[in-house]
């Protein structure tokens, strides 16, 4: 490219991109190395015209000549090459555009609800016990309400739920669509497609699933739906998994088996959790089968599940090696009964069943914590029917039995997981009867029957499990026993110190006993009450500030 | 009143950060306030802060500009962004009164006193008769300070390209910071930054040859440009002398021309060059069609002035400063919203594309261009994101932008986005997601 012809011609003048390359080789090497190839000149003098002379500057020529064609060359690319990643790649257009958002119809939060969000996400607002509990509340309730969040807020709850993982439920909930599309598109969002699916995307009121919000349109005709779930990737097919739970569980089951055999393990313990969601007893023959499954975490889980039903083969085993450990005497009502240890059961047979023997107490024998497993698996009538008595007659009529201890640890797991026991009712009100029941059977009662049960056992608790007592009272709770729950905590002494109690009061008291807090406030000194003082006037304002969410979000 | 009451999109616009906002949330109780009202163009209140005495918040509109007596050096602080965001939303509790109250009467008084007497310093100074020859003598040293530092740095400049870049990548920060301090010394403080910065970024980047060799070709073209000042159009000389670094006096600046317009506030944006924080502020004049910049800066710590928001349109004979299009203008200090909700007319990416050369070719210094994009997308491709329009084009977002916020608001859906384009990338300021809707981003 030396050639001196000057004629256009025959020489052969190289694009602005090619001349430039060049001019930058020549400065990586340096002028005293190998000077600037004239062909450099000869494009910017093409493009533009003579480039300026040297000028009357110190510098040598050869220098100036290549820093000025930079200058030069530099700014002719600069204002062409703006151009260039506007037409450089040729794809078609739309061909990269993702499909948009699909339309949320729900209306956006009120304005008033919006400034609570606001100062809870700033961290405004004094409260007792997780702002994250709040947090949830709102988001629920705005959610249950119908409504959508702003997007600029809804960008920084995805951000928080990212790190704040009780968060992802509600949040997953209140995004609705768009949170759904913006967790496709930002992969450390993508666990708001498994958050949300679960609740049931749009979370509508009456249970219908929103789109499937993908490529196809929504369509969900089946044979879209088991490509979706032959071919998609793992959060994919779990987020496809729980949405037809909700709506078809046994569709969604079908869809389980027809790859079970093929799936990883890992894979296979990730669905039961999702199948766990919305198992019924029609998924039965499926987890029984899962009892043997190759994987340890898939054996336990089905275990798990199968434990808390009690029409399941699984439960009647518990119950076929349970019945011949108790000594009935027949016709005779008032006989005591005894119940004895099992003594040579099959250690594989019972861990297929759900005996784990490593949670067993060291305070509690083998065989007695193998005889608790059976209490707790065994469906609860399998008492009733064997020994003809109602519920609390059988624990009166077995309370003499060495035995007992176990038999109670059993039967309050038993109230407690199997949730369609008929006469679950009864059996919590008669272990409650016993001297040291455990503050869950609480939770478990009715709700008319709760607050009699907990003003009884308020008044006579010892001053020792006050505080343990008040945390497990389930809420919410109404005026009179918030004041009972004040009066015993002031008249113990050191008693107030529980802050789990007061924690417990700020989430579950009701507003109608805010009065009585602040009296209550106002009476502590001082002094070594202080702090008291401030963790009740923290209560308040929680109290009130759940309040102002329920009086926003109807 | 002019412009009616804000929305509280634009008190969020003011904001110097999402904490500021918060907080400023944080204060909208009626109860803590006293003394609220509002005229045609302050808003006021007291606040009761956790010092003994309320603190008397005042915000001018015309500007904005703020006033508290706070200790807090953020500007504007959490408490005029309350007053603000009660006075938009809670109207009756900002009532409208014919006469201010006292302390923010006295404020507005006293800013209008400062604005005439800058006014009549700067008329007084044109008006002076300054001793010509001293100036002249002056004039004169300065320049042969800069012909010296440029001669210098053209001299470093052929030494590296005879010995070759390839050495200069291996060389420590202080072979670029001894050349820049020389420049500081020749009164070329602007070059001497980008020298710093140059230098810099030659060990990070990996297109760091094209970049340094596009970056000394600029430096070379102020050289030539600078030995012939004397035939430069006045626009051009402008731009050199902004190039540089070499600031108008300001008898000089009261010569400046004036242009008058609605300014659209278009958008706002804030960056740090070096230990400078800068803002720059882009205008739409609706008349003109011209688009023009404020900059506002502030050092290192200190707080930045808000010029105007986003959104407003703003009459005002701007002051402009040599140079060429997109000009930086000031505001005059007579200047007035007259609407709350301008517009900026969108272009195509191919449109703007030529908008951008024709920038671009007239001043080879320019660094910054803001564009109005009609139509436009967040797309993905190639690992990295891009606005893409319907024909196809894209351009790329700078690479510390964050996709989210404008994907949430438009869904993926095309809309008209405002941004400032540098280096071949742009950074987006303002997002009208529908034509009802303006979003300061």
């Amino acid at each position: 490219m030396t050639d001196t012809d000057t004629d256009t011609d025959t020489v052969e003048v190289p694009s602005s991109a090619e001349a430039w390359a060049d001019l930058v080789a020549a400065g990586l090497l340096g002028t005293e190395r190998r000077p600037l190839p004239d062909s450099v000149a000869q494009t910017v003098a093409t493009l533009l015209g003579p480039a300026p002379g040297a000028g009357d500057g110190p510098a040598s020529p050869g220098e100036v000549e290549l820093l000025t064609a930079a200058g030069v060359l530099g700014a002719y690319r600069r204002a062409g090459g703006a151009a260039a990643p506007a037409t450089a790649s040729p794809t078609s257009a739309g061909a990269d555009a993702p499909a948009p958002a699909p339309a949320d119809p729900r209306p956006l939060a009120p304005e008033p609800a919006l400034r609570l969000l606001d100062l809870l996400l700033a961290g405004h607002v004094s409260v007792l016990g997780t702002p994250a509990e709040l947090l949830g509340l709102w988001l629920d309730r705005a959610a249950a309400s119908g409504y959508r969040l702003p997007p600029a807020r809804l960008v920084d709850l995805l951000g928080t739920a990212t790190t704040r993982i009780e968060l992802r439920a509600p949040v997953g909930a209140i995004g609705g669509p768009l949170g759904s599309w913006l967790g496709e598109r930002n992969p450390a969002w993508s666990w708001v497609r498994t958050a949300g699916g679960a609740v049931g995307g749009t979370g509508r009121a009456d249970g219908a699933v929103g789109p499937l919000g993908d490529q196809e349109g929504g369509s969900t005709g089946s044979s879209t739906v088991e490509e979706r779930w032959a071919t998609g990737s793992r959060d994919d097919r779990l987020a496809l998994l729980a949405q037809v739970r909700s709506s078809d569980p046994g569709a969604g089951l079908a869809l389980v088996e027809s790859t079970w055999k093929g799936e990883k393990a890992a894979d296979r313990a990730a669905i039961v959790d999702v199948l766990a969601a919305t198992v019924t007893m029609a998924d039965e023959p499926f987890l029984e089968a899962a009892l043997d499954d190759r994987g340890k975490a898939v054996r336990e889980k089905a275990a798990a599940l199968l434990k808390t039903m009690p029409e399941s083969r699984l439960a009647h085993r518990a119950a076929e090696r349970l019945v011949p450990l108790v000594y009935a005497p027949r016709g005779l009502l008032r006989r005591k009964v005894d119940v004895s240890l099992p003594t040579d059961l099959d250690p594989a047979a019972l861990a297929r069943d759900g005996f784990v023997e490593r949670l067993r107490p060291s305070q509690m024998g083998v065989h007695a914590w193998e005889l608790v497993h059976l209490v707790a698996v065994a469906p609860l009538r399998t008492w009733t029917d064997l020994l003809s008595l109602d519920p609390a007659q059988v624990v009166n009529a077995t309370s003499g039995s060495d035995n007992f201890p176990a038999l109670v640890r059993g039967w309050t797991t038993a109230v407690s997981d199997q949730r369609w026991s008929a006469d679950r009712t009864a059996w919590v009100q008669a272990l409650l009867g016993l001297p040291d029941p455990s503050p869950s059977l609480l939770t478990l009662l009715p709700g008319d029957l709760v607050h009699a049960e907990a003003t009884r056992r308020l008044t006579t608790c010892p001053e020792s499990q006050i505080a343990t007592l008040v945390s497990s009272l389930p809420g919410p709770w109404p005026g009179d026993l918030t004041r009972l729950v004040i009066e015993r905590l002031s008249t113990t002494k050191g008693g107030s110190s529980g802050h789990g109690a007061l924690v417990a009061m700020a989430s579950r008291a009701t507003p109608e006993s805010i009065p009585d807090l602040q009296a209550w406030a106002a009476r502590l000194g001082a002094d070594e009450d202080a702090r008291v003082r401030h963790l009740v006037n923290q209560a308040v304002s929680t109290i009130s500030f759940r309040q102002s969410i329920l009086q926003e979000l109807p | 009143m002019a412009g009616g009451r804000w929305s509280t999109q634009q008190v969020a616009g003011l904001a110097p950060d999402d904490k500021s906002m918060k907080a400023a949330r944080g204060l909208t109780n009626p109860r803590t306030w006293s003394e609220l009202g509002c005229t045609d163009t302050l808003v006021f209140g007291k606040c009761q802060g956790s010092g003994k005495e309320p603190y008397q918040v005042t915000v001018d509109l015309t500007e904005p500009a703020f006033r508290c007596t706070c200790p807090s050096r953020k500007f504007p602080c959490k408490h005029g962004l309350a007053l603000l965001l009660l006075w938009v939303e809670h109207g009756d509790a900002v009532g409208e009164v014919s006469s201010a109250a006292g302390f923010a009467d006295e404020w507005a008084n006293q800013r209008a006193d400062r604005a005439g007497k800058r006014a009549a310093t700067a008329t007084r100074a044109a008006d002076d008769i300054v001793d010509p020859e001293a100036q002249a003598k002056r004039q004169a040293d300065r320049e042969a300070a800069m012909t010296a530092g440029v001669d210098e740095l053209e001299r470093w400049m052929a030494d590296m390209v005879r010995q070759g870049l390839a050495g200069v990548r291996r060389q420590p920060y202080g072979f670029w910071d001894a050349m820049a301090a020389r420049l500081v010394d020749a009164q070329v403080p602007a070059l001497a930054d980008r020298v710093r910065e140059v230098g810099g970024s030659v060990a990070v980047r990996d297109d760091w040859s094209d970049h340094l060799m596009a970056e000394l070709g600029r430096w070379e073209l102020a050289v030539h440009a600078w030995r012939r000042r004397g035939d430069l159009s006045p626009a051009l000389y402008g731009d050199l002398r902004a190039f540089l670094g070499w600031p108008r006096r300001p008898d000089e600046a009261a010569g400046f021309e004036q242009w008058r317009d609605d300014w659209v506030v278009a958008g706002v944006i804030q960056g740090v060059d070096g230990r400078i924080t800068s803002q720059r502020t882009w205008l739409w004049g609706r008349d003109s069609g011209r688009w023009t910049v404020v900059l506002d800066f502030a050092a290192a710590g200190a707080a930045l002035q808000v010029a105007g928001v986003v959104g407003s349109v703003v009459h005002d004979a701007v002051v402009v400063h040599p140079g060429s299009a997109p000009n930086r203008v000031s505001f005059s200090g007579a200047q007035q919203v007259i609407e709350s909700d301008g517009r900026v007319p969108a272009s195509s990416i191919s449109e703007a594309v030529d908008q951008l050369a024709g920038a671009l070719s007239a001043n080879p210094w320019r660094e910054r261009v803001a564009v109005s994009l009609r139509d436009v997308a967040v797309v993905e491709a190639a690992g990295s994101w891009w606005l893409a329009d319907r024909n196809g084009d894209r351009l790329p977002l700078a690479a510390s932008v964050e996709p989210w916020l404008i994907l949430a608001h438009t869904g993926g859906q095309p809309a008209t986005v405002v941004a400032e384009w540098e280096g071949g990338a742009v950074t987006p300021m303002t997002l009208a997601p529908t034509p009802e809707v303006v979003v300061p981003l």
